[in-house]
């Protein structure tokens, strides 16, 4: 009786995580498996060969590009990390501590979220007509008489990428940051206050502190989402912004599979270790 | 001369919005005093502390600590420190840079600091567990890391908002004999927010009783329990119980009392004349109870039902239902009750003495009762 029961049960939770499980294996390991299988493949510079090798690896680590790559895509993720870091600081402290009304506090937090109501690609393509030559800042600028030339690193730049990074991606600092804060208990700052901290101090030794949880899945998202980015530096980079997730596209538009593959291995294995080191240092999971 | 604990609040006055939280506040407390300010939720008591505090400020009135006024003075700069209800440690923080939080706030130095802090942890116990975090900590350790981090920065007044609600009755009734001691250890003032009576009565050297924003009366212990001024007072504080009726008519220097519902009631008059209406009291240890019949024409004598008998040891408390569906309370010395006990059910009259009548003012304001506590 007792074994009908547990073996039930066994099969009741199995049957539970089934569709997770099926969901997973299906869009996460097989992609990644295959991704694998395809990264030892021989490339022969035109096609890929049915032979087993790890060129493709000792090419990642030998090639200067890489190294370059890895550099240009490390700058893009710090200078947006700390301009989003610091927006999106400062937006949830308004939100949470500046704002009493609840409802104004969703309706503005509603209004980030607008942007994310359209597609990406449009998203992207809006920022020509502002940035370009001939455009809206550049008219503005020469109207106003500040230059008689229309600014070029504006458009088709690293520039116009960061830009367009900070947009997208402070909600993803933002909300996180905005959740941690909601719940400090204010009684928290009151005691702060008490035991005669100034506002500064309030912020660095209370709120920080325990702004943290948030500040480190924001910069999972934040550092996730650079790192893959290849559409914004396609549109508004003008091919100038040599990333590795550029190189990446590069070669698969290339038909270069095997190191696209190898590419794909190694800056999941980094990004892992990031994100790994993230969470040794702060506890997430009291957030989550 | 001030004193650096003396507390003075003159006609203070605040007002959220259009909700006036409190109102016509005048209170002095002298150093070293240990005040209570006792009232239901919603009666403004918090709002009051808050006010000393410096979390608020006033709208109207002024706070003076030590002889100087406080208004527009930091929070942290008054001389006060305050006890927070959730007591609002620092999750982030040990227990011993909790208590250190204020001298790192000063600039001390962090070698120094942790040696203060670990000084006052051992004064409330709590050396053992410096290194760790609030949240690995029971309820009652928590208050103690909260009343070491208020102590550490040398208050001239500690404010304590609901010290003991948190915690169970047990605990409760150790901590508050440990709060009054430190207390008198220290020399200085306490001010003590609580809405529980006994726990008002069994510390405090004065108590506030507070109701809807304004203070309803403020005394000894004693006075507050034995010489209710109001009839708010008496039913808040409990113990009593209260009548109000017309005077008709005095006899003997004795006013007779005509209840609503016809009771007779002889009570000095305390300077009412016949017509004026009268509310007064009866402390419940002073009734007597008499099987019932015949009542209906004596003085102070009220016929009823007993509705429930409990004992308590030295004393047993008995609730009467009256016909015309009020309570009346009487504690019965376990001695004279047990020689001639009342059963539920029973017709009983309770009776008492006229110069055991206490005259008291009406309420002002709405009652904002909650039960009875003693």
């Amino acid at each position: 009786m007792a074994s009908t029961r547990s073996s039930l049960q066994r099969f009741s939770a199995a049957f539970q995580i089934t569709p997770l499980g099926v969901t997973m294996l299906l869009f996460l390991i097989g992609p990644v498996a295959v991704i694998i299988w395809m990264s030892f493949h021989k490339f022969n510079g035109f096609m890929t060969l049915d032979e087993l090798t790890v060129a493709n690896y000792v090419k990642v680590f030998t090639k200067t590009l890489t190294l370059d790559n890895y550099l240009q895509t490390a700058k893009m993720v710090a200078i947006t990390w700390v301009v989003t870091l610091l927006l999106g600081f400062s937006i949830a402290y308004f939100l949470v501590f500046d704002l009493i009304k609840l409802r104004t506090k969703l309706l503005l937090f509603m209004l980030c979220i607008v942007p994310f109501w359209t597609s990406g690609v449009i998203r992207l393509v809006a920022w020509v007509p502002f940035l370009g030559k001939e455009g809206i800042i550049n008219q503005v600028l020469i109207g106003i008489g500040i230059t008689d030339e229309p600014f070029q690193f504006l458009l088709f730049s690293e520039f116009a990428v960061l830009l367009s990074y900070v947009q997208i991606f402070t909600l993803f600092m933002m909300a996180p940051l905005f959740n941690v804060m909601a719940r400090i208990n204010r009684d928290l700052i009151e005691a702060a206050r008490d035991n005669g901290a100034s506002s500064w101090q309030i912020l660095w030794n209370v709120i920080v502190p325990l702004c943290k949880p948030g500040i480190a899945i924001g910069t999972i998202f934040v550092v996730s989402l650079v790192v893959s980015d290849f559409t914004a530096i396609r549109i508004l980079g003008g091919a100038r912004v040599g990333t590795i997730s550029m190189s990446m596209s590069n070669q698969i538009g290339m038909v270069q599979y095997p190191p696209a593959s190898a590419n794909a291995m190694v800056l999941l294995v980094v990004l892992l270790l990031i994100v790994g080191g993230i969470m040794r240092v702060v506890d997430v999971r009291k957030q989550l | 001369m001030a004193e650096p604990g003396d507390v003075a609040i003159k006609d203070v006055k605040k007002v959220f919005g259009p909700t006036v939280a409190i109102e016509d506040i005048n209170l002095t407390i002298p150093n070293g005093c240990y005040c209570c300010l006792l009232g239901p939720s919603g009666c403004g008591k918090t709002t009051l502390l808050r006010v000393i505090a410096g979390h608020e400020s006033p709208t109207e009135g002024d706070v003076s600590i030590g002889g100087q006024s406080v208004i527009g003075l930091p929070t942290g700069r008054r001389g006060t420190s305050m006890m927070f209800q959730s007591y609002a440690l620092f999750p982030h923080l040990s227990v011993l840079d909790n208590v250190a939080f204020s001298l790192k706030m000063r600039g001390v130095h962090k070698h120094e600091r942790r040696k203060k802090a670990f000084e006052v942890l051992k004064r409330v116990q709590l050396d053992t567990l410096a290194d760790r975090m609030p949240a690995q900590l029971l309820g009652g350790q928590q208050q103690r890391v909260a009343l070491a981090r208020s102590l550490i920065t040398n208050p001239q007044v500690l404010l304590l908002d609901e010290p003991l609600s948190a915690l169970d009755e047990y605990l409760r009734l150790q901590m508050r004999a440990e709060l009054k001691f430190i207390q008198i250890d220290l020399g200085i003032t306490f001010i003590h927010v609580t809405h529980t009576q006994p726990e008002a009565l069994a510390i405090a050297d004065l108590v506030v009783v507070m109701d809807t924003g304004h203070i309803e009366q403020i005394g000894t212990p004693r006075e507050i329990y034995d010489q209710p001024r109001t009839t708010y007072v008496a039913n808040f504080m409990g113990g009593w119980n209260v009548f109000g009726g017309t005077v008709a008519g005095l006899e003997n220097n004795l006013a007779v009392v005509k209840g609503p519902a016809g009771e007779q009631f002889s009570l000095a008059p305390n300077g009412k004349r016949a017509g004026d209406d009268i509310d007064f009291g009866i402390r419940r240890d002073k009734l007597h109870l008499a099987g019932g019949g015949g009542a209906a024409s004596a003085h102070n004598a009220l016929e009823g039902t007993v509705h429930a008998i409990e004992y308590q040891g030295n004393w047993v408390k008995v609730t009467i239902i009256r016909p015309n569906e009020s309570r009346i309370v009487a504690v019965i010395e376990d001695q004279e009750y047990f020689a001639n006990p009342a059963g539920v059910g029973d017709n009983v009259v309770a009776t008492w003495a006229s110069e055991d009548v206490r005259v008291m003012e009406k309420a002002m304001g709405e009652q904002n009762l909650i039960g009875e506590a003693l």
